[in-house]
């Protein structure tokens, strides 16, 4: 709490010391989250609906680990994580497997468990990470009950050669290599991005005794490679392809106390292939898409625990516009599933096909009103998928020269089909698995409201959202005779979400500031049992972040306030809750940039965990202490004459 | 402007105040009364076992025991605990250690060195036989798993014994060491004398063992994911001749690693945890459900039906008309139940306990 105060308190001082210096001057068009107009033009048919995107200097700050390192600073979502090797996503107070991660037209969450490590994604690869919060089962089908996260590369059409490469060097062991080469003539463009990342995670933690401990049997070693080919047949007709290998190994990090332990190792092996043809020229406007994902993963080197899934997937959409303020999008997605999971049954055909049916519209009956409407329905072979619509509406309240007044509301049903595990994993009920099981279905609601100001040396935003979801047959594994996994009455999840920024320009400083908090009580409800929390849902979080530049300097510092945890639940007679403490994290990066023959070159310091907090994310495993990074981006252009 | 930064510092020492004076003395207040039930609740994924005692002269139930005798928790997954020479040893297999404590719960050392996943142990002459799954688990055939000899003097082991195919459940007859192996349709039998290997087969993989009061054993055999088996139940095994003599067969029967047989104190009866089809909404479902095994006339009776989440049971050794505690959770992350019955299958008392408890063993004052 103090290190929180502190840094508060150093934000205001900052903030009023520079405000006190010049008069502001024109401010660039620079913010922290800004509204998303690009990957599949999220917000067009869903009104209401909260997205958000990181921004590329962001994203340029973060670019070690994973996804959940970006996720974690910069956003309102709990990240339940241990020292790097498994990050699991929990928005709005919802299980890692109601979010979808989305790559081109595919939803990358492993289904065999229904989710994706986030630490496996490693955020060097991508230009763009969308954000939508709440539901968007109806626009991504089965498991977005809580969110989605989009996953961006950015087309430039570049014509000539643009080379980006990037060193780190971190303290445990860490290091990172990555490129980025994209070479066109404006019409065609290759871009083959590779990347490296490892750390030895040999950090040095204490012991309940107060004695040190060194981390040991956690290391990571992450390789990826995206290949892209593109076309642009001309103004709005192009085709796109990506081609993405991760293959991601990690040591089991051992618990805390386990100062003997072995080796325990993961690998994951995932293609991921999307190819996109659209051509937005006539009236009816066409996107046909195709993709393939395998994914495989090994359980320490025994090729006996062998968990591999094979799908094909194929997108076909049109769009039209029937009046000026009317437009419609149908379509279908089609994915045919190949599970290879060795405790499967063998006697029984486990492929799997599945067909979504989708219908989106918005209406924008007046400049102040806009509204969509989205329909949905999923039919699977041997299961039965509920019907999921979804309503939006925005009220421009105020809309002037300086600043606008939204409100936005948004209704939504969710689902998520059980997973192949939950569905196929034996029982010692039934060896071919758990075949009746019910999917999760989820009703969401969402205010929100919207001010921005913008003038010309001053720009603030200020967010609030409240939100309430009923997810009924929540889905667990209990214990029935062995495990096995069962409907369990429902979670019902709301809270509010706060959102501020604001930017300025005094002089030569530029200064941004942004922060959130989220109030999330999230609690599950069962017969015969005391309502009560979600484990590893925390009520409170607050993060916020300061960044500062001039000349050629740039510096941020954030901070984010984990408030309690509980890691277990309590019964009618034992109420003592096991929770784990909130903790309060502080980093700080400070870049320069600089020229050599015309050619840019970035060069960073980081500071992580500045305070050197001992704290846990997750209950019995060790996180590190304060620890550094230096590393060294050089952007390489060489245009055509 | 100032008066806000004045505000806020007062509040941030207001803060800093509060903290400095927060109270971390977590004092405890260890007992020395030792009669009584207690049950090794296992825990689950980030969350160590607990100890829970209930005390019956006093009707009181001590859920984490352990804690409140030594002012710190255990730091492992304890797989199961057994008492010889006045100390009680617990099988730790997340970390991998031996937790060694006297009567009283009161730590006096952990032990990890060549001890690598351990399950269960018997004990002999000064030495604990503890079955050790090994590193590297091979989950297909256990081809690294051992026997661990430990000096409970030295509280070190001497001797590591291969033996192949997952030892779970051990015992000690007839001067030799049996191992029911859970990956091998096999009972191992190891010669205390020359450490030699041979083996029984059985028709399905093995779980656990009661002695019959003649120094012959029956062997849980249990059908599991790897290794299926349609002949389960109970096997008899004559320890003269070291062959298994008869299988008294009974479907369902729990391959969980818990107490799935509790003997009561003359071994005349053996309850058998299994399952049984009960009729639920007009529909005939599987549920949880315990036998008892008359080991006289070699028969089943169904003792209780329609359970669910049941782990084990554990019966009173202080008397034959002894209550039957059983226990389970159908949550992994909640707390557990333990319901005692009489020998008539009458609920007596229920209370609850730490998640997932395993087994249960009673300490008297002698």
């Amino acid at each position: 709490m103090r290190r929180f105060v502190v840094f508060i308190l150093f934000i205001i001082v900052a903030d009023s010391w520079a405000s006190n210096r010049q008069p502001f001057i024109s401010l660039p068009d620079t913010v922290h989250l800004e509204e998303v107009t690009t990957v599949g033009q999220l917000r067009k048919f869903q009104a209401g609906a909260k997205i958000e995107e990181l921004s590329s200097e962001q994203m340029s700050f973060v670019q070690e680990g994973g996804i959940e390192q970006l996720i974690m600073r910069y956003t309102p979502i709990y990240i339940k994580t241990n020292a790097g090797g498994l990050a699991s996503i929990h928005i709005r107070g919802t299980s890692d497997d109601h979010t979808s991660i989305m790559f081109g037209g595919i939803n990358v969450n492993s289904l065999t468990l229904g989710s994706t490590d986030l630490s496996n994604i490693t955020s060097f690869l991508f230009d763009k990470l969308e954000i939508q919060y709440g539901s968007s089962s109806a626009l991504n089908g089965s498991g977005a009950i809580g969110g989605a996260i989009y996953l961006g590369v950015q087309n430039n059409w570049t014509n000539g050669l643009n080379l980006t490469t990037k060193y780190s060097c971190g303290s445990f062991g860490e290091r990172l290599y990555g490129t980025k080469v994209c070479a066109g003539n404006g019409k065609w463009e290759i871009v083959t991005r590779l990347l490296k990342y490892k750390t030895n995670n040999d950090f040095t933690y204490k012991l309940e005794d107060g004695t040190n401990a060194t981390q040991q049997n956690a290391a990571i070693d992450n390789k990826g490679f995206i290949q892209e080919f593109n076309y642009l047949f001309g103004p709005n007709e192009y085709f796109k392809s990506m081609f993405w290998y991760e293959d991601s190994w990690h040591e089991i990090q051992p618990y805390s106390y386990d100062l003997t332990s072995t080796v325990t190792e993961l690998k994951d092996d995932n293609i991921r292939f999307w190819g996109q043809y659209c051509n937005e020229n006539h009236l009816l406007k066409f996107s046909l898409g195709a993709g393939y994902v395998r994914d495989k993963e090994i359980y320490n080197n025994d090729p006996a625990q062998r968990i591999q899934t094979n799908r094909l997937v194929i997108d076909c959409s049109m769009k039209q516009h029937l009046l000026a303020n009317l437009e419609y999008k149908v379509g279908i997605k089609y994915k045919y599933i190949v599970p290879d999971v060795y405790s499967y049954s063998d006697s029984a055909d486990l492929n799997e096909h599945d067909a979504d049916l989708y219908l989106v519209c918005s209406y924008v009956p007046f400049s102040f009103l806009k509204t969509t409407i989205n329909l949905r329905q999923q039919l699977v072979s041997n299961f039965n998928a509920p019907f999921t619509p979804a309503f939006g509406v925005e009220y421009k309240w105020l809309k002037q020269k300086h600043n606008s007044l939204i409100t936005s509301l948004n209704f939504s049903k969710s689902y998520r089909i059980p997973t192949f595990n939950d569905r196929h994993w034996p029982t010692s009920e039934n060896s071919k698995g758990t075949p009746d099981l019910k999917p999760e279905e989820g009703f969401s609601s969402e205010i929100g409201i919207i001010y921005n100001y913008k003038k010309s040396n001053l720009k603030y935003n200020l967010k609030v959202n409240c939100f309430y979801m009923d997810i009924k047959n929540w889905l667990e594994w209990r214990n029935d005779n062995g495990p096995i996994p069962k409907n369990l009455e429902k979670v019902i999840s709301k809270g509010v979400e706060i959102h501020a920024d604001a930017t300025f320009i005094i002089g030569g400083f530029v200064s941004s500031f942004a922060g959130n908090y989220t109030y999330n009580p999230s609690t599950k409800i069962e017969k015969e049992k005391p309502d009560q929390q979600l484990i590893y849902i925390p009520k409170h979080m607050i993060n916020a972040y300061y960044n500062f530049k001039y000349k050629d300097f740039s510096f941020m510092l954030d901070g984010n306030f984990i408030g309690e945890r509980y890691y277990a639940y309590i019964s009618k007679t034992i109420q003592k809750r096991d929770a784990l403490d909130a903790y309060f994290l502080t980093n700080c990066i400070l870049n320069y940039n600089f020229n050599v023959k015309k050619q840019n070159f970035v060069g960073a310091l980081s500071v992580n965990n500045v305070f050197d907090v001992d704290y846990q994310n997750q209950n019995n495993y060790a996180m590190p202490g304060i620890n550094f990074r230096v590393s060294l981006t050089a952007n390489l252009n060489f245009k055509k004459r | 402007m100032k008066k806000i930064l004045n505000n806020l510092l007062i509040f941030a020492a207001i803060g800093i105040i509060f903290t400095a004076c927060n109270n971390d003395n977590d004092s405890f207040d260890p007992s020395a009364n030792i009669p009584g039930f207690y049950f090794c609740n296992y825990g689950t994924s980030g969350v160590p076992s607990t100890i829970t005692k209930y005390d019956e002269e006093n009707d009181s139930v001590t859920n984490s025991y352990y804690y409140e005798q030594n002012g710190f928790k255990l730091t492992s997954n304890v797989q199961y605990m057994y008492e010889y020479n006045d100390n009680i040893y617990m099988m730790g297999n997340d970390a991998d250690q031996i937790i060694v404590t006297d009567l009283t719960f009161e730590k006096i050392t952990t032990v990890s060195t060549d001890i690598a996943t351990p399950r269960y142990c018997v004990a002999k002459d000064n030495y604990l036989y503890i079955s050790c799954w090994g590193e590297s688990l091979d989950y297909e055939k256990m081809a690294n798993s051992y026997i661990a000899k430990f000096n409970v003097s030295s509280n070190t082991v001497e001797k590591t014994i291969p033996v192949a195919g997952g030892p779970e459940g051990l015992a000690i007859a007839n001067g030799k060491l049996y191992a029911a192996l859970n990956y091998v349709d096999s009972v191992a039998v190891v010669d205390l004398d020359d450490n030699a290997v041979s083996y029984i087969v059985t028709p399905a993989v093995a779980s656990y063992f009661v002695e019959d009061g003649s120094d012959n054993l029956y062997v849980a055999l249990v059908s599991t994911y790897s290794d299926p088996s349609t002949t389960t139940g109970l096997g008899y095994i004559n320890t003269s001749t070291n062959t298994l003599d008869t299988t008294y067969e009974l479907s369902g029967v729990s391959s969980g690693y818990a107490s799935i047989l509790a003997p009561n104190s003359d071994c005349s009866i053996i309850y058998v945890l299994a399952s049984s089809y009960v009729k639920i909404d007009g529909e005939w479902t599987q549920k949880g459900a315990i036998y008892s095994f008359d080991t006289s006339d070699k028969t089943y009776s169904s003792f209780l039906e329609n359970l669910t989440g049941i782990n084990g049971m554990f019966v009173d050794p202080t008397s034959n008309d002894g209550k039957i505690f059983v226990f389970g959770g159908e949550s992994y992350k909640e707390p557990g139940t333990v319901v005692s019955y009489t020998t008539s299958a009458t609920k007596v008392k229920e209370f609850d306990c730490g998640i997932s408890p395993y087994w249960a063993f009673y300490l008297d004052n002698e």
